[in-house]
C-alpha cells in the first residue's frame, strides 16, 4: 500500500463515521407495567392522552370522559384521582405547565381547559387578539419552558403562539405542502415541530422562526398514519405512528433512527395509540387508545 | 506511482464498460448482415405469404414499405419475441425516439410501457399513422368507461368525437391528462371567452381565468351547457353571490366566508350536527372545511363529492386502502369504496366515526348471522389477552383486511385462536 492510498482511506473512514455512529444508536422500548383503571376498579376507556411531570401522571380517559391523575412513590402509582369536568367532557390531550397546572384539550369544544395540581378549574385559555377572526379550531397544543402556548389550529392553517394567559404574541403558518396536520412540539431549544399524518412527515420551525422548513422526508415507509409527536428533549423525537402501532424515532437532522412496538392485545402492543410522555426515569407512557390502557415502557437509548 | 498501477488504472474502466457498449450495439443497422439483393426484405415474403396482403393497404410503415423487414426483425436469431431485433419497449423508440416530449407533464402509460401495438400495425394499416382502429373508437378500447358515459348521455361535446382534438396521443407537455394545454386555454381555442354572451352566462364573473372543468364536463353530460351531472344548487340558480362576493366587486371570485362557516349559510343543521357529535372528521374543521372533499360546483359523484369515496377517502388514508388491496379477504364496502356504509365522514360520537356506537352492531347491520352463531362476543365477554377489553368483531379480524385469510391479523386461524386458547397450543 503507497503512502497516497492511505490518506483517501483516513477521509473515508472520517467520512462515513458520523453516519456509522447515527445509524447504530440504539432506540429501544421495553414493556414495563401498564395503569389499567382508577383506584376503584373502573377500567380506561379509549384514553387518548397522557402527561408526566414530577412524579406525577395526569391521563385522558377519553372515552369515560374524565381525567385521572397518579402519583408515583417509591416506584409504585397511587389509586388515581378522578377529575371529571364538564368543560371537557372528552378530554384527548394533556400537558402540564412549569407550575404544575394541568392544560387539557377537550376534542368536543376544542378548546383548552386550566387546573391545578389537584384537579380543581382555573379556566378556559381563552386566545385574545389572534388575527383572522374568532373561530379557532385547536387540533393540538404545547407549551414551552416559559408556559407560552403553541396552538395548532386547523381552520387557521397557522400555529398560534399566546403566552400563558392566552394573549397573542405570533403565528406561524403551515406549511403549504402538508396534508393533515395532527400534532404541535417543541424541543427544550424553542424548536416548533408539526406533524403531517398523510404525508408522515415532520416540518420545524427554529425558534422565532416565521415559517416551517420540512425536517424529514416522507417517513411512510416507518409510519404509516402518524398522529403523535413528542420531543425527547435531546434533540430527536418519537412519532406516534396510530394507524401502524409503533413508535418512530427521528434523529435531530430528520433522519430515521429506529421503530419500536407493533399492533397486538397483550401487554406490550399497541392498539392504535395516541399521546406519548416521557418521564425523568427514561421512561415512554403510552396512551394505548384501542385497547383501553397506559403502557409503560422503559427507555433505552 | 508505478507503471504497472497506471496501466491497471486505465484498462480497467474500459474492461468493464466493454461488455455494455457490446450490448448498446445489438440494434441491427443496415448492412450489418451484408444480405445479398432483396434478401433484407423481399425474400421474407416467401413464407410469410399473408404480407403482401396485409401491406397493401393504405398506410404502410416505411420500413415494410422499403422492404427492409431487417430494420426490425433479426433474421436469424433474437432474444424477443417474433425475432424483434430489440426488445418490445425499445424497438420503436431506435426510430420513434421523440415520442414522451422533454418535460412532459403527462405521459400515457402505453407509450411508457413501449406497448405503441396497442395502438398501432407495425406493419400497415387502412388508418392513418397505422392505427388499428380510427378515431375515438381505438381510445374507446382501453377507456371503457368514457365510451359508457357517451352512450346514454344528453348533451354531448361535440369534439369528443375526436380525443386528438384536447389530447396529445403520446405525451404532453402542456397539461395534464395529455391535454396539449390546461383549461381554461385549451377551451378557450374553440369557445370565445370574451364576448358577452360568455359573461352573460356566467353571471358577470371573471371565469375566463378559471379552470373550466371545474364545473362542466368536458366529455359530455346530462345537463344543459355540459355542466356535470351534479350541480349545487346555488350553481343551477345562477346564484353565485351566494358564496362569492358580487361579481362587480374588487375580488368578485373571493369567498364571502371561510372553510365551514361558508357552508353553514345553508348547511346549519348539518354543521350544527358535526360540531355536537364528541368525534370530528378533523380536515371538516380544517381552513378549507367541506371544499377538502366536496366540490362546491358541480361533481360526476353524488353529494359533490370529489370523485369516488376511495379516491377521495384514499387520498388522506391510502394506508388503509393499501391494506384492503392487498389483503386476499376482501370486504366488500371498503372495495367499492363505500366508506359511509360504516363510517360518518363527517363526525360521530362514536370510536373511528363508525355510525354505530357498537363494533357488534355495526358490523351486524350486513352480517346478520353473527347475532345467533358466533364466538361468544359482547359485554360478557372479556378478551384473554387484555382485561380491559370485551369481546367483539375487531377482537379477531381487521375490518379493512390484513395479509392474511379472513381478514384475521395471523397466517393461520389456529395462530389466532392460541393468542386466548393457549392450552391448545401444540
Amino acid at each position: 500500500m503507497t503512502k497516497k492510498m492511505v490518506l483517501p482511506m483516513i477521509l473515508a473512514v472520517l467520512f462515513f463515521w458520523p453516519h456509522v455512529g447515527q445509524g447504530a444508536e440504539s432506540f429501544r422500548l421495553t414493556y414495563d407495567r401498564a395503569i389499567q383503571a382508577d383506584g376503584k376498579g373502573v377500567k380506561l376507556l379509549h384514553p387518548e392522552g397522557v402527561a408526566y411531570r414530577d412524579k406525577t401522571f395526569v391521563v385522558a380517559d377519553t372515552g369515560n370522559g374524565r381525567l385521572l391523575r397518579f402519583v408515583l412513590t417509591r416506584g409504585e402509582l397511587d389509586g388515581g384521582l378522578v377529575i371529571v369536568i364538564p368543560q371537557a367532557a372528552r378530554p384527548m390531550q394533556v400537558h402540564f405547565s412549569s407550575k404544575g397546572e394541568i392544560l387539557v384539550l377537550d376534542g368536543q369544544s376544542r378548546r383548552i381547559v386550566r387546573l391545578d395540581a389537584e384537579g380543581k378549574v382555573l379556566g378556559m385559555v381563552q386566545p385574545q387578539g389572534v388575527p383572522g377572526g374568532s373561530t379557532l379550531m385547536v387540533r393540538a397544543f404545547a407549551l414551552d419552558a416559559e408556559d407560552n402556548l403553541y396552538l395548532l389550529d386547523l381552520f387557521g392553517k397557522r400555529v398560534i403562539v399566546t403566552n400563558p394567559v392566552g394573549a397573542f404574541q405570533r403565528e406561524i403558518p403551515l406549511p403549504k405542502q402538508g396534508k393533515a396536520f395532527a400534532d404541535v412540539a417543541l424541543d427544550p431549544k424553542g424548536t416548533v415541530f408539526v406533524l403531517d399524518s398523510v404525508n408522515a412527515a415532520v416540518h420545524a420551525a427554529a425558534r422565532g422562526a416565521k415559517t416551517f422548513s420540512p425536517l424529514t422526508n416522507d417517513l411512510r415507509q416507518y409510519a404509516t398514519f402518524p398522529t403523535n409527536l413528542t420531543s425527547d428533549g435531546r434533540g430527536g423525537l418519537l412519532v406516534v405512528d396510530r394507524n401502524g402501532a409503533g413508535i418512530v424515532k427521528i434523529g435531530q437532522d430528520g433522519y430515521y433512527r429506529g421503530r419500536q412496538l407493533e399492533m397486538g392485545w397483550k401487554a406490550g402492543l399497541l392498539y392504535y395509540p395516541c399521546q406519548l410522555c416521557l418521564t425523568d426515569n427514561d421512561e415512554a407512557v403510552i396512551a394505548d387508545r384501542d385497547n383501553n390502557r397506559v403502557q409503560i415502557y422503559r427507555m433505552a437509548r | 506511482m508505478n507503471l504497472r498501477l497506471k496501466i491497471i488504472r486505465r484498462v480497467l474502466p474500459v474492461l468493464l464498460l466493454l461488455p455494455l457498449t457490446a450490448y448498446g450495439a445489438s440494434a441491427p443497422k443496415k448492412g450489418d448482415f451484408k444480405l445479398l439483393p432483396g434478401a433484407s426484405g423481399k425474400i421474407c415474403l416467401g413464407c410469410h405469404v399473408d404480407l403482401p396482403d396485409k401491406i397493401a393497404k393504405k398506410f404502410v410503415h416505411t420500413p415494410v414499405k422499403s422492404g427492409d423487414c431487417a430494420g426490425c426483425h433479426n433474421p436469424h436469431t433474437s432474444d424477443h419475441g417474433k425475432l424483434l431485433a430489440a426488445a418490445k419497449g425499445e424497438i420503436c423508440s431506435l426510430c420513434h425516439s421523440s415520442m414522451i416530449v422533454k418535460d412532459a407533464r403527462s405521459t400515457h402509460k402505453v407509450v411508457v410501457d413501449g406497448s405503441c401495438a396497442l395502438c398501432h400495425d407495425a406493419h400497415a394499416s387502412d388508418n392513418k399513422n397505422n392505427l388499428l382502429r380510427s378515431g375515438k373508437e381505438l381510445c374507446f378500447g382501453c377507456h371503457q368507461s368514457v365510451a359508457d358515459a357517451l352512450k346514454s348521455q344528453k348533451f354531448p361535446h361535440k369534439p369528443v368525437a375526436d380525443c386528438t382534438a384536447c389530447h396529445n396521443p403520446h405525451s404532453s407537455k402542456g397539461g395534464d391528462f395529455l391535454l396539449s394545454a390546461d383549461p381554461p386555454a385549451l377551451c378557450s381555442k374553440c369557445h370565445d371567452t370574451a364576448g358577452k354572451k360568455f359573461s352573460a352566462v356566467h353571471m358577470g364573473y371573471p371565469v375566463a381565468q378559471v379552470s373550466c372543468v371545474k364545473c362542466h364536463d368536458p366529455h359530455g353530460s346530462n345537463r344543459k351547457a355540459i355542466l356535470y351531472d351534479e350541480v349545487h344548487s346555488p350553481v343551477a340558480k345562477k346564484m353565485c353571490n351566494q358564496c362569492h362576493e358580487e361579481a362587480t366587486s374588487a375580488t368578485p371570485l373571493a369567498l364571502k366566508r371561510k372553510g365551514f362557516e361558508l357552508c353553514r349559510g345553508c348547511h346549519n343543521e348539518l354543521v350544527n350536527k358535526i360540531f355536537i357529535a364528541e368525534r370530528i372528521h378533523w380536515p371538516v374543521a380544517g381552513g378549507n372545511g367541506c371544499l377538502d372533499c366536496h366540490d362546491p360546483h358541480a361533481s360526476r359523484a353524488s353529494k359533490l363529492i370529489k370523485g369516488s369515496m376511495l379516491k377521495v377517502c384514499g387520498s388522506c388514508h391510502s394506508d388503509t386502502i393499501k391494506r384492503q388491496e392487498r389483503s386476499p379477504a376482501k370486504h366488500q364496502p371498503v372495495q367499492k369504496g363505500e366508506c359511509a356504509a360504516c363510517h360518518n365522514p363527517h363526525a360521530s360520537s362514536n370510536p373511528f366515526l363508525l355510525k354505530e356506537p357498537s363494533v357488534i352492531a355495526m358490523c351486524g347491520t350486513c352480517h346478520e348471522w353473527m347475532k345467533h352463531s358466533t364466538h361468544p362476543i359482547g359485554d360478557k365477554y372479556n378478551d384473554m389477552r387484555n382485561s380491559n377489553l370485551k369481546m367483539d368483531c375487531l377482537s379477531c379480524h381487521r375490518s379493512h383486511g390484513t395479509e392474511f385469510a379472513k381478514m384475521i391479523p395471523f397466517p393461520t386461524v389456529t395462530n389466532l385462536c392460541v393468542q386466548c386458547h393457549e392450552q391448545l397450543r401444540r
